[in-house]
């Protein structure tokens, strides 16, 4: 239960941050205040009011940061933060930006263009039910077999459930 | 960061459910009543009360709203929640042990 409401409490405050900021603000600068104004009803002017309440409270930018970190959301919002930051500095070097960009693209691409290959022709089985259980056969040593043997085979034998057979063309491609 | 101890840290919780186990109110009401309530002992800095109150706000122990408070001032108001209540008994009975535990080995010379 915890978990769920910790989860909504950094989700508010990294949807609403300004807003957050804001309530943030106010509610620092509102204890401020009434600490000021008990200051003055203890008998302080003004000006020794706002000096003890200073002294008292201390630096607030300080508190404010763990208050924010206290949210949880203190990983996204820095992350982010570093993740402009390094945008930013990208921008100003386009020529190493570019050549890391292109060296990553191409390692990329033919990274998966390879995988592609060995995954279709390698590692998927086969698009039959139970493909560990498919055999390729061939007669004395040689792929090919007539018609009519193969029409035998498949009806009389008693080894296998049933017998496929298909004509095999092999062809060039090429360009131009 | 220069994060207090955790007993520290653990207390100061059980101190702010407590307080607001009596009635909802704001920060520095809640800060205002520990000292009052502990004839001046206990002081709670805004530095540690606040945190402490994102951070009970954070795991749903306390809930918060803004009111109109007096001088026409919107105040964050803090609340107990029904876990929360649930927590404070949790706290007040490791409270109970742990101060128990030490008072025996202090005293056993």
């Amino acid at each position: 239960m915890p978990l769920v409401a910790k989860f909504r409490s950094t989700v508010r405050w990294l949807l609403r941050r300004g807003h957050m900021e804001a309530e943030l603000d106010e509610e620092f600068r509102d204890h401020w205040e009434r600490e000021v104004d008990s200051n003055m009803k203890a008998g302080m002017s003004l000006e020794e009011a706002r000096q003890a309440a200073r002294r008292l409270i201390g630096p607030a930018s300080l508190y404010k940061e763990e208050c924010r970190d206290a949210r949880g959301a203190g990983f996204i919002e820095n992350f982010a933060r570093d993740l402009r930051y390094a945008l930013r500095m990208c921008r100003r070097t386009p020529l190493f930006t570019a050549v890391a960009v292109a060296t990553l693209a191409l390692g990329i691409g033919a990274n998966s263009t390879i995988f592609t290959f060995v995954e279709s022709i390698l590692l998927r089985s086969l698009p039959a039910p139970h493909p560990e259980e498919l055999v390729s056969l061939n007669w004395g040593g040689m792929v090919n077999v007539s018609y009519p043997n193969y029409l035998d085979f498949r009806d009389r034998n008693t080894v296998f459930s049933n017998l496929a057979a298909c004509r095999y063309n092999p062809a060039n491609l090429s360009v131009g | 960061m220069g994060k207090p101890t955790d007993l520290v840290q653990g207390t100061l919780d059980l101190l702010i459910l407590k307080t607001l186990s009596l009635e909802p109110m704001n920060g520095w009401a809640i800060a205002k009543r520990i000292v009052q309530v502990s004839n001046s002992v206990l002081q709670v800095q805004q530095g540690s009360l606040y945190p402490a109150l994102h951070r009970l706000e954070h795991q749903g122990w306390i809930k918060a709203e803004w009111k109109d408070s007096e001088n026409n001032r919107r105040a964050k108001y803090y609340s107990l929640t029904a876990m929360g209540r649930k927590q404070l008994k949790n706290e007040l009975d490791n409270w109970k042990r742990l101060s128990g535990a030490i008072e025996l080995v202090t005293q056993a010379g």
